[in-house]
């Protein structure tokens, strides 16, 4: 399975994915021009994933900014991992921001509201 | 009467398992028509089944359908919730910046841009009224020379936040550059702005800068100031009051001049 690595920019973030670890990495500002076409790789990386094993699946966020439809696709994909998780699934989702950046944590806790797989939300200093 | 349907076939099959009756003219007939009746029991049946099934299809779309209607809706709320958070945070960003934007970052006062654009303002309004006093700090060069450009910064917001206070609500007051302020009168009296002019020489002349104990720094002011004449544009009054800060500071500095 051929694992990312997208080098992020002033408007598209960080992606690495390790489907040995069963880690994806994402970290930075999201308001790319085209968020569907920018994410498909990753949106077909984690399909992909999840039906072709069952182990577990970490996200390690640090995301700041998400323009509409990077909000739109991140939806998407917590709900696929959400089916995953009422399926059996083991899945867990960190996401990290700094303790000044409250609206990070506030935009973070949006996305928790309809997942039932841990989803931890991870002040730092 | 309704029909005992189910008599009726028990009669029919007996009539026809019976081998007495095989050679007779009707059995044949009957025969006949008792396979073309099984025939259309079994095509019903068979309707009946498909008709189950695509209602059954149906319900099911229905349900997916509701089921993606549903997801989305709650997605459209949430990115909406989202966006108008985003929204208030840049609008908050915004009036923070426009404010940084008008004032001085070392005096706090009004900068030259706020300036600028409040004599705009006024002059649209009402250009007759408007009185404008540049102010200078006398030797201030001397003061950063000697005590350094920390302490000269100390002085400079000292005299800043004495000029304010002392013009209080006759005028606006603004950080013009350096060591210079420009206050706008719009709406006062020639005679309480001369007078107001006067107490700020005095105010500053007599006032000794100090952080209590290090240092006492006495200083002056020079005040050029110039009233609106006809066929003034805001330039030209703000040159009349520099040329008139320029002429006190020739003729001996710590006093006002009228250009």
């Amino acid at each position: 399975m051929n694992d990312l690595k997208i080098v992020s920019t002033q408007s598209t973030p960080l992606i690495e994915t390790d489907s040995n670890r069963g880690v994806i990495y994402m970290e930075g500002d999201s308001y790319p021009e085209n968020s569907f076409e920018f994410y498909s790789e990753l949106v077909s990386w984690v399909s992909h994933y999840l039906a072709t094993n069952s182990r577990p699946l970490v996200v390690e966020l640090a995301l700041l900014y998400l323009n509409t439809s990077s909000i739109k696709v991140m939806m998407d994909i917590f709900d696929e991992l959400e089916d995953a998780h009422q399926s059996g699934r083991d899945i867990t989702v960190n996401w990290r921001y700094d303790v000044d950046n409250e609206r990070v944590a506030e935009l973070a806790e949006e996305f928790k509201e309809d997942c039932s797989f841990a989803f931890n939300i991870i002040g730092q200093p | 009467m309704k029909p005992d349907i189910k008599a009726l076939e028990q009669k029919v099959t007996a009539v026809l398992a019976n081998t007495e009756y095989q050679d007779h003219p009707l059995y044949e007939v009957l025969n006949d028509l008792w396979q073309y009746n099984q025939g259309q029991w079994s095509r019903m049946e068979h309707m009946i089944r498909l008709s189950d099934s695509y209602q059954d299809m149906i319900l099911q779309r229905e349900k997916t359908l509701g089921e993606r209607f549903d997801k989305h809706l709650r997605q459209l709320e949430k990115i909406t919730r989202i966006s108008d958070r985003y929204q208030t945070a840049l609008r908050e960003a915004n009036l923070e910046l426009e404010q940084a934007s008008y004032a001085d970052a070392l005096t706090g006062l009004p900068n030259r841009r706020k300036m600028l654009r409040r004599l705009k303002t006024e002059f649209e309004l009402c250009p007759e009224g408007i009185f404008i006093a540049m102010i200078d700090i006398d030797h201030f060069k001397n003061i950063n020379d000697q005590y350094g450009h920390l302490i000269g910064d100390d002085v400079l917001v000292s005299v800043g936040n004495l000029i304010e206070h002392t013009v209080g609500d006759l005028g606006h007051i603004s950080r013009w550059g350096g060591e210079e302020f420009l206050v706008i009168f719009s709406q006062a009296e020639q005679n309480d702005v001369e007078q107001c002019l006067q107490n700020l020489v005095k105010t500053i002349s007599a006032e000794r800068f100090s952080n209590g104990e290090d240092y006492v720094i006495r200083t002056t002011i020079s005040i050029g100031v110039s009233h609106f004449e006809s066929d003034d544009s805001i330039d030209s009054l703000i040159t009349r009051a520099d040329s008139a800060l320029y002429k006190a500071k020739n003729s001996g500095r710590n006093r006002v001049v009228a250009g």
